[in-house]
């Protein structure tokens, strides 16, 4: 017997039991498997991005489905060292494309890294469709992001209502980039930081 | 937990016969039934809990007599458990179990997904969730070829394009504290 010849709620209970670092491995089984989880309810306990989830700064986007569970980590940055020794080793297709992944586990979480600079976005648009997540907030340094503009006019920043900026210092031109090309009305905005200059609005 | 189980061998007013697919009879305690949801609704609905009522045996055409035979043992063992609550199913994510459920479900996934589709169709939801967890935990921590194994999934991917780049690293930082990662403290209000 397969898994998905069980019913629905068989097959359905026992992916969202699993962890998101489980759930993108499963997608990347089949097609079919991730048409299916496609399907499937999750209950999105957390999404976001932040800079604080880690010692060095760096945005890194945050998943858990199910309260206490695992959470799955993808800091925007290049694979460490340490995660070579460490870490174990996936491939996945995202978009048409193979991904070499590494994955490290953290006490409460795993974290992933792929093969390809710069695809963070593409496999945070990837992992959210799969659990059919939104990306409710922003939790952010702005001086560790290179590119604001180009950051916040993803296209799965669309969803995001509430953001809170955390840098202890940050210049207005900045502040101007970021939320000049914000896409979508934010609802929430929470700004701990000393603004040098004056803003144009 | 742990319950004591007092034996108490069913006599034929506290009991009803269920037949399973194979033609095999099957004794079983009224205050079993309580734990199938499907059975206990039939017992409701003919009213096989009152002593003056002819019980006539139940087929469970869907159910063989091995399986059955598994889902009494898992009723007898929780025979005095307290009613399974609707939370629980939704948001359990322990992957750590007695070891009674440990050694009863050390089966292998053939039989546990037969198991399963039992428990679905008797609608036992400690049993059902317990398979589900127990499932979701064998395949922790394995990579997508594994859990084509693990799970019997036959692989549709084909064509992938890879480009041949090379796992990148972040030369500048050895120590990057990652074993420090957590989930961020503080959401802002939405």
């Amino acid at each position: 017997m397969k898994l998905f010849s069980l019913p629905y709620l068989a097959y359905s209970r026992i992916i969202t039991s699993m962890n998101p670092i489980e759930v993108i491995s499963l997608s990347f089984c089949s097609k079919k498997s991730r048409n299916i989880i496609k399907q499937i309810h999750f209950h999105n306990d957390y999404a976001g991005i932040s800079t604080n989830a880690k010692k060095c700064k760096t945005p890194v986007f945050q998943l858990q489905i199910s309260t206490g569970g695992r959470h799955l980590s993808i800091p925007f940055q290049t694979a460490p060292r340490s995660a070579r020794c460490k870490g174990s080793r996936f491939t996945g297709t995202i978009e048409g494309v193979k991904h070499y992944f590494r994955c490290t586990q953290a006490p409460t979480g795993s974290i992933i890294y792929s093969n390809f600079p710069k695809s963070y976005f593409k496999i945070v648009r990837y992992m959210l469709d799969l659990v059919r997540a939104r990306l409710p907030y922003l939790d952010l340094d702005l001086n560790v992001i290179d590119d604001l503009k180009g950051f916040i006019t993803e296209p799965c920043m669309k969803s995001v209502s509430g953001i809170k900026v955390v840098s202890e210092t940050i210049t207005a031109e900045k502040l101007s980039i970021f939320f000049n090309n914000i896409e979508n009305p934010v609802k929430h905005v929470h700004i701990e930081s000393k603004v040098e200059g004056q803003v144009s609005t | 937990m742990s319950c004591e189980e007092p034996t108490t061998s069913p006599t034929p007013e506290n009991n009803i016969t269920v037949v399973s697919s194979d033609g095999k009879e099957f004794l079983l305690d009224l205050k079993l039934t309580e734990q199938s949801e499907t059975l206990a609704r039939l017992i409701s609905n003919f009213e096989y809990d009152r002593t003056d009522v002819k019980k006539d045996p139940v087929p469970l055409g869907n159910i063989t007599s091995a399986q059955m035979q598994k889902i009494i043992e898992w009723l007898q063992h929780h025979r005095y458990y307290p009613k399974w609550e609707q939370n629980d199913i939704h948001y359990s994510t322990s992957f750590t179990f007695e070891t009674w459920v440990e050694e009863y479900l050390n089966i292998p996934n053939n039989e546990m997904f037969e198991l399963l589709n039992a428990a679905n169709y008797l609608n036992i939801p400690r049993l059902f969730s317990t398979i589900c967890r127990i499932m979701a935990s064998r395949i922790t921590g394995k990579s997508a070829e594994q859990i084509r194994t693990v799970l019997n999934i036959k692989t549709d991917v084909k064509n992938d394009v890879y480009t041949g780049i090379p796992i990148q690293e972040d030369s500048s930082s050895s120590e990057d504290g990652m074993s420090e990662i957590s989930l961020s403290p503080s959401p802002p209000p939405i």
